[in-house]
């Protein structure tokens, strides 16, 4: 069997301080494999977003391990975390988080520039990307000039050009409409599939079930379940 | 145009209430910030595009005050007590409007690093 892309090892993870001290999660195993479409699904508050957050090396866990393709990040700074997010992890957020100033083809070119990627051959690989989500024709447009699941899909190709080997996307279908969504759903469900990308979706949606080849339950900061998706049903 | 400065001077004049703003000090958007640490920039990106963000700054205020000067020298041009602008006072004050845009986005910049970048999800 293929080392998981992404492994979290017993984590647990308290938030706030003192009377406000909440643990989010309390011991929880979760391993990500490549080519794999995985929803996490639990009630409000049970530290789905938070488990994404911990997997995406955003913060960092009070007890346990994490580890990316084999290597633990203890110890790790934020500096390092962030070269991790950099070479490995995409994010897709509910609210796509793009820049209202840039254009499509900058937003997504903005993920290698942080890279310091020279801006020619960014700007290539940009509209690469944009082409894998069926937008080479909105390059020039802005975010307000498109629709909400075009936008997504702008911040599909924005986490995917950078080449990383997880996905993590937090509530992607959420703000759509279910056409949308289930296009949306698609073009991950593509990403995990032909790509070999681990991607991990943050859901409630029981819609975005015949996508998912596991679905992952959380309640209480525990993992509580766990089954094979539609996908591995068809 | 790099793709650093792009997004360092159309995020300044996003909106008229934001530029106003920024003429009192450096503001910048938490969003901006907590959506480039996720995607992996690193500190000394973000550090850029605000420094970027306060060359912009000072170069236009130097700018519009020294259009007012020129006018302000026309109209006294003809009076008994002239005044004199010379270049090496044109340079300094240039200077010294760099400087001031340059401390105020240091100032910026201490509140960025306290910036959680898990803040992403919540906004």
């Amino acid at each position: 069997m293929n080392e998981p892309v992404i492994e979290a090892l017993n984590v647990a993870k308290v938030l706030g301080s003192g009377a406000a001290q909440v643990a989010a999660l309390k011991g929880v195993s979760l391993a990500l494999n490549g080519g794999e479409l995985t929803l996490l699904m639990g009630p409000s508050g049970s530290g789905k977003t938070t488990l994404l957050s911990i997997l995406g090396c955003i913060l960092t866990p009070t007890q346990g391990t994490v580890r990316v393709r084999g290597h633990s990040t203890d110890g790790a700074g934020p500096e390092d975390l962030a070269l991790i997010r950099r070479e490995q992890v995409g994010f897709v957020f509910q609210t796509f988080h793009l820049f209202p100033t840039l254009t499509a083809a900058d937003n997504v070119q903005l993920a290698l520039d942080v890279r310091g990627e020279p801006s020619r051959s960014a700007r290539v690989r940009s509209r690469e990307a944009l082409a894998k989500v069926g937008l080479s024709h909105k390059a020039s447009a802005f975010p307000r000039e498109l629709s909400g699941g075009e936008q997504q899909r702008v911040a599909i190709a924005r986490a995917i050009v950078g080449n990383p080997s997880i996905i993590l996307a937090d509530e992607p279908t959420a703000a759509l409409d279910g056409k949308n969504g289930q296009a949306i759903m698609k073009i991950l469900a593509r990403i995990a599939k032909e790509q070999g990308r681990a991607v991990l979706i943050v859901t409630h949606d029981p819609r975005l079930l015949p996508f998912a080849d596991r679905v992952v339950h959380i309640e209480d900061g525990r993992i509580v379940g766990e089954e094979g998706g539609g996908a591995k049903l068809q | 145009m790099p793709l650093i400065f792009t997004l360092a001077f159309r995020n300044l004049f996003h909106d008229r209430l934001r530029f106003i703003a920024t003429v009192i000090g450096i503001v910048f958007s938490i969003v901006l910030v907590t959506v480039l640490r996720a995607i992996g920039s690193s500190r000394r990106y973000i550090y850029k595009v605000i420094i970027c963000q306060a060359l912009v700054i000072a170069v236009i205020g130097f700018s519009f005050a020294a259009l007012i000067g020129a006018a302000i020298l026309k109209l006294t041009a003809a009076i008994a007590l002239p005044i004199v602008i010379t270049s090496g006072l044109i340079a300094g004050l240039f200077l010294l409007t760099v400087a001031m845009c340059v401390a105020s986005a240091i100032a910026a910049i201490v509140q960025v690093t306290r910036i959680n970048p898990a803040k992403v999800f919540t906004r």
